[in-house]
Formats: structure tokens, C-alpha cells, sequence
């Protein structure tokens, strides 16, 4: 593990979710913020450094239709983690070419997520 | 001249056509024979003139008087002359009156010439009076007596030098002459209308016959359209789908058509039954209309009856009936036209089935997504519990857990699955290497059942089009099944072959306007069968197989075979099973190879 624990962001709005995540990612070693919707997460985004994203795609007022396409002009190379509750949902991000890192379809098995996260991060904590 | 006048007034698109013929064949005959008679005449005169002035010669000079010699060989040569001329020439007066004339004076001259008495040549002058009614016309007839008259009268102040005589013979021989004359033109014109007359009777008799010949295949041209109009009339009754039933005022069957036969079940060579009591049972409710219709004089339309075919198979049919009126308006029968409906009831059935897939499927993505997110967490919580309990006991109450999520999972997306709108992306697969992948998918499983592989793998199977994760997932599903009916073992077959089968034309597809116009094309089809030698289906449960939720199995949500048997349809195929108790079942997936779909 490094020094400095690299910062994910996740952007999910069901409360029991976002505990999980943090739960299990901070046991993993890294830092943890959240946000309720899209416009928290663009606002976190540009607070903060951020090493990648985990955002869930129905959210209230921003979604991560919305979401993506913003956070790729700021950041496109900001590795993209989507969660969903349906699996179609990965045709439509995929179609959106918006070079996305990794999909999951809720209720999302928490081992394979974190392997996922520390294949795309290795590299950077490397 | 009447007579043709109006002959020709009954005939006026024909009449020139017919005078023609008439010119031709009338004509020909009394020209040559005016003609002949003209020559002659003119030979006689010439001879009496020439005989006589060879025996009464007065003159010095006589037979050999230069004079004479000129006068004959000019004559003579004026008759050889005729035979040269065409008849045509001698129809008309004006030729003729030139004729009669130039005898005229022949005569005078050589009377003159020869010296003879003007008395005993008189009886010449009838001769020319009566020829000239050749002519067919008094007036050239009376011409001549007059010229003929002059002559005489000159001849005889030659020779007596005055003019008038108290001669009787002289003086009579004038009356005489206009009487001759008057009498001979009478005949002549009366001839000649007799001969027109005849004519115009030759002409009507061309004419009618013309008119016989014409009004004849007039008649046969008639008839033939006639036919030609029963035949296109029959025709359209037989090719029409639906039936047609027409019947007389007394109840007796004008019409029963193959179409109507075709939806019973009829045979359908046999002739239809003359009378409206006789026809099939079958025919009862359309029986009933139609008396019904004949009865209150008025037509009606009756879209939910149902009819019974000769294999006693009931089917739904739209019956319109009406009143047969002729061209005065009045009711000589009544039609009854009906339809098969059983198409349409279908796809009014499957258009109901989508409706109702549709509304589902947006509740079923509602609640799937409203059960998702909490069981996102409870998995995720489950895990972890069962990942740190030390007391075993615990961490197996933790396990169930997980277990029941990932079950309730299983049935929201199996919901999901089921309740989503057909659609297949299809590309050309080879079917084989898809039953192989599925196979070597399932290989623990198979391996761990016991169970044998068998293919039973068609040559030069042509590519299929198909959606092949879909096609993938029906295989799955089909031999999951399988696996699970031979828990002690045994052999999972899998056929494929090429069949004969029909393919409804607007598979998966909706086609344009005509929804219900769907046409089932002969076409070939690829079987794939999945067969197992398991315990096999009751029949009892064999109607319920593809029902949504209905299952045998403890953990199954039943939607599997309803999922496989929703995508195949989506394909515009079909599927089939067949089972016996105790010796196993198999499942069979017809695909079209070509796709029909219209995009």
C-alpha cells in the first residue's frame, strides 16, 4: 500500500450502497468521498484529486448519462467504474464510446469490484 | 331509281361496298351484251343499205361510185372499231345517241347516195328508232325519230322537190315514227327499272346476308365474352379466401364457393347441393342468416360466430350477409360472405400478450430496480458477515443469506428478462459451434451428472440467422433442463437436421399496413433438438410447460422455457416438445434459416 491512499470518488444516492463501498474500499486501503448525485460529484471532482470513479447510474437530478459526458471534458482520463441495477444499461454506456474502465450490475459482488479497482490503479500507486 | 334509293338508305355503312359488287357482276354482262347487240344491229344496217344500193343503183356511177366505196368502208371500219372499244363506253347515252345518229345519217346517205325511193327505206328508220332504245332513255329515243324524221323529209324534197306530199305513206310514216319511237322508249325505261329493280333486289339480298354474317359473329363474339365473363366470374369465387354462399328467393343455392368449402373443411370437388336445407351442417349458422336476411329483406354483419369444420374444429368467423336485388330492384336472393378469423383472433391474441409483456415489463423494470438497490447492499453486508464470523453456525445463517439474494436476483431478472420487448440482433452463425460452446459451457455439470453427450450433427447445415446470444441463452436453458431431468445419469442428445416448415411471413417483424394479412411461407427450416433420457413429462404437465412461473423444479422461477419459447418466436420460429413417461423428452427449436424480415 502506498503512503498516501489514493482518493475514490463514489457517487451513488441508495445510503446502504455508498456504506458498503466505503466500508469494503477503505478496507482495502483506499480514501473514500461520496456524493448524492451528478452536480455533487462534477463539484467533488474539482475540489479534490480524484484517482477513479464509481458511479452508480440512477441518481436524483444528474445522472450518470449526464455525468460522464462532463466529468470527460474536465477529466478524460479519469478511469469510469459503472454500476448498475440493470444489465442493458451496459449496451448504452458502451455505445456512448465514452471509455468507460468497468461495469457491474447490482447487487454487485464486492470482491470482483475491488480486484477491478486495483487492476486500474495498480499502474498509478505503482 | 326508288328502289335504290332506299335500298341504299338501309344500308349506309355498307351500300358503296355492295354497288361495287353489283358494278362488278351486273354491269359486265348487259354492257357486253349492248354491246354485241349494237355491232350487229349496225352490221345489219350496213348490209340492207349495201344490198339495197347494189340493187337499185340509179346512178350512172352505181356500185362503184366513189362516193358509196367512202361512205361503206368508213362505216365498216367505225363497226370494227366498236369491238376495240370497252364496254364501259357504251353506259353512257351521250356515246350512244352518237351512235344512233351517225346510223341515222348512214342510212340517209345512202339512201341518197344509191338513188333509191325514200319509201321503201323507210321501215330502216324504225330499225334505228327501236335500237336506239339501247339507250334506256325516251329522250335519245325520240332524238333520233326526230333526226330520223328530218331525213325522210329531206330525202324526199330531194327527190320530189317540195316538201309536202299528199303521199299517205308519206305523210302516216311521221305519226308512226313518234309512236315507234314513244313506244319503244317506254319499254326500254320500263327494262330498265325492271333491271334496276332486280338489282336492288340482288343488292338486298347481299345485304342481308351481310348482315346475317355480321349479326352471326356478332352473336359468337357475344357468346364468347359471355363465357369469358362466367369463366373471370367464376374465377374470382373460387380464388377468394372467404366463403360465399348465395341463394335464390325460393331457397334454392346459386353459389357455393371453394372458399367457403376450403374454411369447413369440405371437400372440395363435390357439387354443391341445389337446395338451401340440403347444405352441410357445418353451413347451419350461415344457413340461418340467410333465411334470416331473406326474411327481413335487409342484410346484417355478425363477427362473432363461430363455425364448425368437418374435423370439428371450431372456428371464429365474420359473417356479413345481404340482400341480392336484379336491376328492376327487386329481391331475387340473398349473399352471405364470411372469414376466417382465426388468424386475426391470434394476433389479436398476441398483440394483447405484447400489450400486456409491455406494461409488465415497464413494472417489472420499476420494481426490479427498487429491488436491486437494496439487495446490492444486503449481498454485499451478507458477504461480509459470513467472510468474518468465527462461530461456524453464524456464518451459515450469513451463507443462506447470500444465497436467498442471489435467488431473489435470479427471479427479478428472469422477470426482466421475460417482460422485455422481442428483440433479436441477428447475425449468421453456424449452429453447431454454438451447441459446442454451450456444451463445453456445461461440461462440470454434464460431467458431474454423469451424463453422455451425443451429437447427432447434420451435414452442410447452411449459416442461420440468428440472434446468437439469445439462441445461446434457449440452448442453455434447454440443456440445464435436461441435465437436471438425468440426475442418475444417461444421454443428452443433440440433433440438428433441415425440415420443411412454415414460417409466418412477418416473423418477429411487423410488417407495413397489413398486420393481419400474415401470409405462412413454405420455406426450409433448421431443427435443433435437445434430448434427454430422463424421467419425462406428465401430460398433465406438458400443456403447462411454456406458462409463465410454471415449474417442477424447487428453485426454478419457471420463467425459463417461457423465455426460450419467447425468443424463438422472435426468431419466427417454433418450439416443440415431445415426451414419454419414464424413457425422457426432447425439445426441439425450428428456425427459419432465411430471415423474412423486413427492415
Amino acid at each position: 500500500m502506498p503512503d498516501e491512499p489514493l482518493t475514490i470518488l463514489i457517487a451513488e444516492d441508495e445510503k446502504a450502497s455508498v456504506f458498503l463501498y466505503t466500508e469494503v474500499l477503505i478496507e482495502a486501503g483506499y480514501r473514500t468521498v461520496t456524493a448524492e448525485n451528478g452536480y455533487q460529484a462534477l463539484g467533488m471532482l474539482e475540489d479534490e484529486p480524484v484517482a477513479l470513479l464509481v458511479t452508480d447510474i440512477k441518481m436524483p437530478d444528474m445522472d450518470a448519462f449526464e455525468l460522464i459526458p462532463r466529468v470527460r471534458e474536465q477529466f478524460p482520463h479519469l478511469p469510469i467504474i459503472v454500476v448498475s441495477a440493470f444489465k442493458n444499461k451496459e449496451e448504452e454506456i458502451n455505445a456512448m464510446n465514452l471509455n468507460i474502465s468497468g461495469f457491474f450490475t447490482k447487487p454487485v459482488d464486492m470482491d470482483e469490484l475491488k480486484k477491478k479497482i486495483a487492476e486500474i490503479l495498480a499502474p498509478v500507486a505503482g | 331509281m326508288s328502289n335504290t334509293v332506299a335500298v341504299g338508305a338501309f344500308i349506309p355503312e355498307s351500300a358503296s361496298d355492295l354497288n361495287h359488287l353489283r358494278d362488278q357482276e351486273g354491269k359486265k354482262s348487259s354492257n357486253l351484251s349492248k354491246k354485241v347487240i349494237l355491232i350487229l344491229f349496225r352490221f345489219l344496217i350496213f348490209a340492207i343499205v349495201f344490198v339495197f344500193s347494189f340493187f337499185n343503183i340509179k346512178n350512172t356511177s352505181g356500185i362503184f361510185d366513189l362516193r358509196i366505196i367512202v361512205l361503206s368502208t368508213a362505216y365498216a371500219g367505225s363497226i370494227v372499231a366498236m369491238f376495240f372499244l370497252s364496254s364501259r363506253w357504251f353506259e353512257g347515252n351521250r356515246l350512244l345517241s352518237i351512235f344512233f345518229i351517225s346510223d341515222t345519217v348512214f342510212i340517209v346517205a345512202g339512201i341518197y347516195l344509191a338513188g333509191i325511193a325514200e319509201t321503201e327505206l323507210f321501215l330502216i328508220f324504225f330499225m334505228t328508232v327501236f335500237i336506239s332504245a339501247l339507250s334506256q332513255d325516251v329522250r335519245s329515243v325520240f332524238s333520233v325519230a326526230i333526226v330520223s324524221c328530218s331525213v325522210y323529209a329531206f330525202l324526199h324534197f330531194k327527190n320530189t322537190g317540195e316538201f309536202w306530199s299528199t303521199d299517205t305513206a308519206y305523210l302516216v310514216s311521221f305519226p308512226f315514227l313518234f309512236v315507234a319511237s314513244a313506244m319503244s322508249g317506254y319499254m326500254a325505261v320500263e327494262t330498265k327499272r325492271n333491271k334496276e329493280e332486280r338489282e336492288a333486289l340482288v343488292t338486298m339480298n347481299h345485304f342481308m346476308s351481310a348482315k346475317v354474317e355480321a349479326s352471326t359473329s356478332k352473336l359468337f363474339e357475344t357468346n364468347q365474352k359471355l363465357k369469358a365473363l362466367l369463366e373471370y366470374h367464376n374465377c374470382v369465387l373460387a380464388s377468394l379466401k372467404s366463403g360465399v354462399v348465395v341463394v335464390g328467393k325460393e331457397g334454392t343455392v346459386l353459389t357455393f364457393n371453394l372458399g367457403a368449402r376450403r374454411i369447413l373443411g369440405l371437400p372440395e370437388t363435390e357439387t354443391a347441393p341445389r337446395r338451401l336445407e340440403k347444405l352441410p351442417d357445418n353451413l347451419k349458422p350461415v344457413v340461418f342468416a340467410l333465411e334470416r336476411t331473406l326474411e327481413e329483406e335487409t342484410g346484417f354483419v355478425q363477427d362473432n360466430l363461430e363455425l364448425k369444420t368437418i374435423r370439428s374444429e371450431i372456428i371464429p368467423v365474420s359473417l356479413e350477409t345481404s340482400v341480392l336485388r336484379n336491376s328492376a330492384n327487386e329481391i331475387i336472393g340473398a349473399i352471405a360472405a364470411f372469414r376466417d378469423m382465426t388468424l386475426l383472433k391470434q394476433m389479436e391474441g398476441q398483440l394483447l400478450r405484447s400489450e400486456r409483456l409491455s406494461a409488465l415489463g415497464q413494472i417489472a423494470a420499476g420494481v426490479a430496480h427498487e429491488i436491486k438497490n437494496p439487495l446490492n447492499s444486503v449481498l454485499g453486508f451478507s458477504k461480509r458477515l459470513s467472510e468474518n464470523m468465527s462461530d461456524p453456525k453464524m456464518k451459515k445463517y450469513a451463507d443462506v443469506i447470500v444465497e436467498e439474494v442471489h435467488r431473489i436476483d435470479t427471479i427479478v431478472n428472469d422477470v426482466l428478462e421475460y417482460s422485455r420487448p422481442d428483440q433479436v440482433q441477428k447475425t449468421r452463425m453456424d449452429i453447431h459451434q454454438l451447441l459446442d460452446q454451450t456444451v463445453d459451457f456445461l461440461r462440470e455439470k454434464i460431467e458431474l451428472a454423469g451424463v453422455v453427450v451425443e451429437r447427432v450433427y447434420a451435414d452442410a447445415l447452411p449459416l442461420c440467422l440468428i440472434d446468437p446470444a439469445k439462441i445461446r441463452q434457449v440452448l442453455l436453458n434447454l440443456m440445464l433442463n435436461a441435465i437436471q431431468a438425468m440426475k442418475e445419469g444417461g444421454r443428452l442428445t443433440l440433433k440438428t437436421q433441415l425440415v420443411d416448415g412454415l414460417v409466418p411471413e412477418s416473423a418477429a417483424a411487423q410488417t407495413e399496413g397489413d398486420v393481419f394479412q400474415q401470409l405462412f411461407l413454405h420455406q426450409q427450416m433448421l431443427s435443433v433438438s435437445v434430448g434427454d433420457t430422463g424421467a419425462g413429462i406428465t401430460g398433465e404437465n406438458l400443456g403447462k410447460l411454456f406458462h409463465p412461473f410454471f415449474t417442477t423444479k424447487v428453485t426454478g422461477t419457471g420463467l425459463g422455457l417461457s423465455i426460450c419459447h419467447k425468443i424463438v418466436v422472435a426468431h419466427g420460429g417454433s418450439l416443440s416438445v415431445d415426451s414419454e413417461l419414464g424413457k425422457g423428452s426432447r425439445f426441439t427449436v425450428d428456425l427459419p434459416i432465411e430471415s423474412k424480415d423486413r427492415k
